[in-house]
């Protein structure tokens, strides 16, 4: 097997999903949501709001942006990945290459999480630095808050975005699939007793937000698991997913559209 | 030795009235949405949950003892369904955000608008195909509580049938909103994805961040930004119930304001937009 | 199986409409021409030779493989499709660098090799340019360099020639046979007969997915030549017309079915055509209109399915 092909390869898919992903005029609507955090976090700071502070910017980020935006996000630019190419009519330029077809998904998908991962990360980290910044703290106070919601973008963005993959090579139609299941389904299992709210991501990533913020809104949400588990749940989900796409798209006809 | 050329003349079909031909878009539309199974799921999905929450929102307030006689406010709780934005959100995303945008995408556009047809009948028409879909979640549920609590004498039919003409009125406000606005974000791609991404911002960007705001600042007046609570407030104000924390008024002039609005820059869009083939 | 293509009884299904009918044809070395009306199944058995759909029955091979799921097959073929759509945030030579560069061709190499490519289908002006802006023509020739870029074994055009102007389609063609006398082997798809003409005598005739004539496009053409040809003549003194084109030996017979209207049918109607203007200047009779409703591929295989 020859490493350096497969790693040039792989660099050539990634960064041509990275520059159809960020480079075209699709980045702005999806650079808009993805700044809503800091936005918000901007006005509170310039409408001078007394009670802004790193638990109101918890109680803020956890509905708004792991519950909607986070999802949004991934969502949108998930199920591009492959749906695009074959609306487009560009996938036989890619399938006509040597190139199997579950390392064109692997590749694509991590074109994927880094393309979101810019999109998602600076943002957090401004809008946190700005609710310091208002209270006049130093970065560094509030690192667990900081890093709770780092750590659950990334896995999240990782969980969800996979997910949206697998769902975007079954089914002709992924964003109204996605929707039901990244926006119905991932508030509702919460709500449902017993051990069903452990088959939705959201429940890992608001265990690892309890468990790395040292207080906050989450404190008391009632989970069995740690963060690190919980963390390990979700990288394996995400891997089982992206296999998963890849084995469907392995098998997948393309009857372009005339 | 001479040939001719043959003569033609041109058969002059009537042209069909304008309200034929805004029809024969609607039909096309709604024939086409009516057939897809995300379509018929989600808006089946929408009225049966609405429907199904809002009678239980007024047959929960019917029931629990509250000195007070069944009348109109009772039906400001179903108006107040929050099951009615999460479900109108899907509906104009998986419905209403490809109305415009798949026609941009499959160059269709150019091909209505290569007939007699005007920008204005297009959008008319595309109106016409989301409003009766979107109103499957905002109007059908709250004229079915009624209609259910009527037969069921909870209410009297006199404030059944009073309740079905608010219903109208402020489920029609809801209705015309999300309508233009869901075309507006559909006008400005081609991607539908992105134009559903954009509803959700939307509604659950201002509305989320407005109520927890609201509740944390003890400053109501921020909830003017959310288009629900703006609805809340009017719809509520319709049926006689309690204050929202904000006006009426004024939640009724940034409502229909918005609605004006976007359907004004989504016609002079229209107007502008230039489809390039290739 | 020693044809560059083999097809035995190849079928594929799109639900219940048949794409292939065990559809059998070998095609050798150098340019075929695969000549068929829309929808005779040109377009899916690419698709099958490419991999891009898996047959239901039957056997196909490719340079001597099944080319389903077969990476190492795509190193040795260039695929031009039919549809036009490009990255179109890409400029041309962007796009066939980053397709170089997937054959697993370094980065400098890839570069050089795309000039190349864009400069032999003659795209070097707008290289530089993003595919979104360019026109019909302009799409299909950067398809054509990045199905030739990489120097592939075989070219697999399917409608290479469709929407270019008549300049470009010269090129293409120019440039689709300098690729065979090179040596490599081209499968090209139309549904014009004289296009393929220009460029090689091997053609695949191919109709309601079964391959129904294959060989020298001369023997066909003579099969078109042969089988009684109609022309439509319109005039106000038909059987005048009649009695003075009846001199000529390859007409067969006369019809009239209208009182302005003669029907001709003749064994060659190169020679027809060719003939008639001199003797409707001779016999001073006036032509309004002039048809041939049998002056199509529809026709011929009419004639061949029988």
């Amino acid at each position: 097997m020859d490493w350096t092909e497969d790693f040039r390869k792989a660099w050539v898919v990634t960064s041509l999903t990275l520059r159809y992903l960020l480079g075209t005029r699709r980045v702005i609507a999806t650079a808009l949501l993805a700044a809503v955090p800091l936005i918000l976090t901007l006005s509170l700071a310039a409408a001078r709001v007394e009670s802004f502070d790193i638990l109101l910017f918890q109680i803020l980020m956890i509905p708004l942006f792991l519950q909607v935006f986070l999802i949004f996000v991934t969502l949108v630019n998930a199920t591009t990945l492959i749906r695009d190419e074959i609306d487009d009519n560009t996938l036989p330029f890619l399938l006509t290459r040597p190139i199997s077809k579950p390392a064109l998904i692997a590749y694509k998908y991590i074109g994927y999480l880094v393309a979101v991962l810019i999109l998602l990360v600076p943002p957090i980290i401004l809008a946190y630095a700005v609710t310091e910044a208002y209270r006049g703290l130093a970065f560094t106070v509030d690192l667990d808050v900081l890093g709770g919601f780092l750590t659950t973008t990334i896995l999240g963005s990782a969980a969800y975005g996979a997910l949206f993959l697998f769902i975007s090579v079954l089914v002709r139609r992924p964003l109204a699939a996605g929707l039901l299941i990244g926006f119905v389904w991932e508030s509702v299992a919460g709500q449902i007793p017993g051990e069903v709210p452990k088959l939705s991501v959201a429940h890992y990533l608001r265990t690892i937000l309890k468990d790395v913020v040292a207080v906050g809104p989450l404190s008391g949400y009632p989970s069995d698991l740690g963060a690190g588990l919980a963390a390990g749940i979700l990288i394996a989900f995400s891997i089982v997913m992206v296999i998963l796409s890849g084995l469907v798209f392995q098998q997948m006809e393309f009857r372009q559209k005339a | 030795m001479s040939i001719t050329l043959p003569t033609y003349s041109r058969l002059e079909i009537p042209l069909l009235a304008r309200r034929q031909r805004v029809w024969a878009i609607i039909a096309t539309g709604l024939r086409r949405e009516l057939r897809r199974p995300a379509a018929i799921v989600v808006t089946v999905l929408g009225a049966a949950f609405t429907t199904i929450s809002s009678i239980a929102i007024l047959f929960v307030a019917s029931i629990i003892p509250s000195g007070q006689a069944p009348d109109l406010t009772f039906f400001a709780g179903p108006a107040s369904n929050f099951f009615v934005l999460f479900f109108v959100s899907l509906m104009a995303s998986v419905i209403g955000a490809g109305l415009i945008a798949d026609d941009m995408q499959s160059m269709a556009f150019t091909l209505y608008l290569s007939r007699p047809i005007t920008q204005s009948d297009y959008l008319l028409a595309k109106a016409a195909i989301l409003a009766p879909l979107v109103a499957m979640v905002t109007i059908l549920p709250l004229l079915l509580t009624a209609l259910v609590a009527a037969f069921l004498s909870f209410f009297s039919w006199t404030i059944a049938l009073q309740a079905m003409g608010i219903s109208i009125i402020v489920g029609g406000l809801l209705t015309l909103f999300y309508t233009a606005v869901t075309l507006f974000l559909s006008s400005l791609t081609r991607r539908k994805g992105i134009a559903a991404a954009g509803v959700f911002a939307v509604n659950f960007g201002l509305t989320i961040p407005a109520t927890i705001l609201a509740i944390s600042i003890q400053n109501f007046s921020i909830l003017y930004i959310s288009p629900w609570d703006d609805y809340v407030a009017v719809a509520s104000a319709a049926f006689g119930g309690p204050g929202t924390g904000i006006d009426w008024p004024g939640a009724l002039a940034i409502l229909l304001g918005v609605t004006v609005l976007a359907a004004v820059v989504t016609y002079v869009r229209m107007k502008a937009v230039e489809v390039v083939t290739g | 199986m020693n044809g560059v293509v083999e097809a035995a009884g190849v079928s594929k299904w799109y639900g219940e409409v048949l794409g292939l009918n065990a559809f059998t044809a070998s095609f050798g070395k150098g340019i075929t021409g695969l000549v068929g009306p829309n929808g005779a199944g040109k377009s899916t058995l690419f698709k099958l030779l490419i991999g891009q759909l898996h047959l239901d029955q039957g056997k196909i091979t490719l340079l001597g493989e099944d080319p389903w799921n077969n990476v190492p097959l795509k190193r040795r073929l260039g695929y031009c499709p039919e549809q036009n759509q490009l990255y179109g945030w890409l400029t041309g030579q962007q796009f066939v660098e980053t397709l170089l560069r997937l054959d697993g061709m370094p980065a400098a190499k890839a570069r050089q090799e795309a000039t190349a490519a864009l400069k032999v289908v003659g795209l070097s002006g707008a290289a530089h340019r993003p595919t979104r802006g360019y026109s019909r023509g302009m799409r299909q020739r950067a398809k054509l360099a990045q199905a030739l870029a990489h120097d592939p074994e075989i070219l697999i055009l399917d409608e290479p020639l469709s929407g270019a102007d008549p300049a470009g389609r010269v090129h293409i063609l120019r440039t689709i046979s300098d690729f065979a006398r090179d040596g490599g082997h081209v499968l090209m798809s139309t549904h014009v007969l004289y296009e393929i003409e220009r460029v090689t005598n091997n053609i695949v005739l191919i109709h309601n997915g079964k391959a129904i004539a294959a060989g020298d496009i001369h023997a066909i053409r003579a099969l078109i030549d042969e089988h009684p040809h109609a022309v439509r003549i319109e005039t106000s003194k038909p059987r005048q017309l009649a009695q003075a084109l009846a001199r000529m030996e390859h007409v067969v017979s006369f019809e009239f079915p209208a009182t302005d209207m003669l029907l001709v049918r003749t064994r060659k109607p190169d020679a027809f055509y060719r003939e008639l203007p001199q003797i409707v200047s001779d016999t001073k009779l006036e032509v309004h209109g002039l048809e041939s409703p049998d002056d199509s591929l529809d026709a011929v295989f009419r004639y061949l399915v029988g």
